[in-house]
């Protein structure tokens, strides 16, 4: 049985992990420790599950951790588990900058320790047969890729810098980045990246359309705007159209859903009955923590500092005005 | 008679001009008279149906009285077939793209002008329902200001041309389908102030029947948009669109629209038929005959010809020198 800690809440993904850990067996959460006392109170009464008041004392009754911090707070907390000799999975973007990414890959390297990057769409099963069916061939070889990651702007410390690192472009070009890497199996090279803060006028960017040049023979685009308004069905998409020299493969990750007309709510909504990417990802954690080897499906912590990579370069891409190499930390 | 009347002539049999031919014949005074087609096989099968004559000679409709000349042939000879039509002092419906280079566009502009005659470019997609109701709705404030915009031109590779295939002739994707989404979103949104594109251009030929283009646009007013310009899709393919702005989102994707299904052994096809006075090559021809006989503005001039062909230009430079080109 391994003990499982939640090292913050602060991002809304932690409840679907902590819901799906509920569903693995052998592996259970053992608490949860936040920076933000009231936010740690209220996860153990959601969650049903014990507070530490320390960081020391909730690593001392775990065996690896989930870090679901701000993205500001990723590093100190994955290097303090690291410290500890906790394995980590933790959330997306890695980090905020690649820096500290790569320091966290390290300390991981060093320690012995397993370093999960949460890119759960690694275990869609649209993805994974996206995947299957390009390396079988069945569209020939890839030439050109097109992908969104669209959503609802998540508001709170998301449209924080100093606690997020970014806007939309460090929060939604991770997703896609990562699966455009793991399916090419080629590195980004350059990017060029538009944005833009015109849907909610803030002092962040909402708006992000990227292009991905890679090693490999193939460029992309990816959509990683905010401009799923808040009268929108559902928080947002995950989808990716591969053009291949015999043909052509398009990918929509979650319409698998029934529409809820609900004079009840006032809305229209959607409700998914697909597999769940969360479940996937987080057994294969846990099969992880049994096994001491990274699940071959699993991202990494240098797939998590690559992704960081392409972030940084999108930025960068912004103030030159011309494409950013991207530059691979080692 | 009384009344006016409007003598048309096609140059070009192809599957355009076979459209423009049909469309023409909804304008309750226009005639179609001659059909002209340098394979006078194509000329004669259409203008059997049509009851015109037909030609292979470009200098015999010059040098007849037709009013008005819908030019439906490959791009590479546009300039040279525009500047004849209208110097010998027809109207001209020039099929878009308007010409492969802006010169080539202000070559056509100039001997418009020195003609006094009307020019306008088939840009049918502003006669598109769907599109035009987009171009109504942004301009009545319906997503409030626009941000951020996605449009995807999708389709099979044109097999039906013999030229589509070399990027001399017809300028690939960006110029062949990509040019009526950058019309609408300069329509839309406005001027364009940079361009990044990536496309299959490069390698567009007689092995690599393929063409494939993601182009960003930044436009002066701060709009970002996407476009999509598709030659990749081996069987079936679609159109989207997206608009998002600080006050809602409008959306568009023909899969989802269909007012009839059919499904049979042979075949299943969804269709969405329209009155044929919605039908957009009709309106589009019906507006330039109201131009031509009643003087009301055209729907499409030719400088929005060349202004989609400069950002085409832009999308093509940037895809092969991998730089934004600032226009």
């Amino acid at each position: 049985m391994k003990n499982i800690v939640l090292l913050s809440s602060a991002h809304l993904h932690a409840d679907a992990y902590i819901h799906e850990l509920s569903t693995v067996s052998d592996a259970r959460i053992v608490g949860v420790y936040d920076n933000d006392p009231a936010r740690a109170e209220a996860a153990g009464t959601r969650y049903g599950i014990p507070v530490f008041p320390a960081l020391d004392a909730a690593l001392g009754a775990s065996d690896a951790a989930i870090i679901c911090s701000e993205n500001i707070h990723h590093e100190m907390f994955a290097l303090e588990a690291i410290k500890a000799g906790k394995h980590v999975l933790c959330e997306k973007p890695l980090a905020t900058t690649p820096e500290a990414a790569l320091r966290m890959v390290n300390a991981a390297d060093t320690a012995g320790v397993l370093l999960m990057t949460a890119f759960p769409c690694r275990f869609s099963p649209a993805y994974q047969q996206f995947k299957q069916l390009v390396n079988s061939g069945a569209i020939g070889d890839i030439r050109a890729l097109r992908g969104t990651n669209q959503g609802m702007c998540p508001g709170g410390w998301f449209v924080q810098k100093e606690l997020s690192g970014g806007g939309a472009v460090t929060d939604h070009t991770v997703h896609v980045t990562d699966l455009l890497r793991d399916l090419t199996g080629s590195e980004v090279e350059s990017v060029y990246c538009e944005l833009g803060n015109g849907l909610l006028h803030g002092e962040f960017e909402d708006t992000g359309v990227v292009t991905l040049e890679f090693e490999k023979d193939v460029f992309a685009t990816l959509d990683a705007s905010w401009s799923r308004p808040k009268s929108f069905t559902t928080w947002g998409n995950v989808t990716l159209y591969a053009v291949g020299s015999k043909g052509t493969l398009e990918m929509d990750m979650f319409n698998q859903e029934g529409m809820l007309y609900s004079d009840i709510k006032g809305k229209v909504g959607v409700q998914n009955w697909g597999s769940s990417i969360d479940r996937g990802m987080v057994a294969a954690f846990v099969d992880s923590l049994l096994s001491g080897t990274l699940h071959e499906k699993a991202a990494s912590g240098t797939d998590g500092l690559r992704a960081v990579e392409v972030v940084e370069a999108a930025y960068a891409s912004t103030i030159a005005l011309q494409p950013a190499k991207v530059n691979h930390r080692t | 008679m009384n009344g006016p009347t409007l003598k048309v002539a096609i140059i070009g049999a192809g599957v355009m001009g076979q459209q423009h031919a049909r469309s023409w014949t909804h304008v309750p005074y226009a005639t179609v008279t001659t059909i002209c087609d340098f394979n006078l096989d194509a000329a004669n099968k259409l203008a059997t149906e049509f009851h015109a004559a037909a030609t292979a000679s470009i200098d015999s409709v010059l040098a007849s009285d037709v009013d008005v000349v819908s030019v439906c042939i490959p791009t590479c000879f546009h300039t040279d077939t525009a500047v004849k039509v209208l110097e010998s002092g027809k109207h001209l419906l020039l099929e878009k793209p308007m010409a492969l280079t802006v010169e080539d566009c202000h070559t056509i502009e100039a001997a418009a002008a020195a003609s006094g005659k009307l020019l306008t470019i088939g840009q049918v997609v502003r006669f598109f329902p769907e599109y035009e109701n987009a171009k109504r709705a942004v301009d009545a404030g319906a997503v409030g200001t626009p941000a951020v915009v996605r449009c995807r031109r999708g389709g099979i590779f044109p097999l039906w041309g013999t030229w589509f295939h070399d990027v001399n002739k017809s300028g690939g994707a960006i110029y062949d389908v990509g040019i009526h989404e950058i019309d609408w979103l300069l329509w839309l949104f406005g001027p364009v102030e940079r361009v990044y594109a990536r496309s299959l251009t490069e390698s567009l030929g007689e092995d690599s029947k393929q063409d494939f283009a993601l182009v960003t646009l930044r436009h002066k007013s701060g709009v970002i948009s996407h476009m999509e310009a598709c030659w990749a899709d081996p069987v079936v393919s679609y159109n989207a669109f997206e608009i998002a702005g600080d006050g809602g989102l409008l959306t568009h994707d023909s899969r989802n629209n269909a007012t009839l299904f059919i499904s049979t052994a042979e075949k299943q096809e969804a269709m969405s038929p329209l009155a044929d006075a919605d039908e957009p090559y009709n309106k589009q021809i019906a507006a330039f005959a109201k131009s031509i006989v009643e003087g009301t503005p055209l729907a499409v001039t030719g400088a929005d010809g060349r202004a989609a062909i400069a950002v085409a230009a832009a999308a093509l430079e940037s895809s092969r020198t991998r730089k934004v080109v600032t226009l």
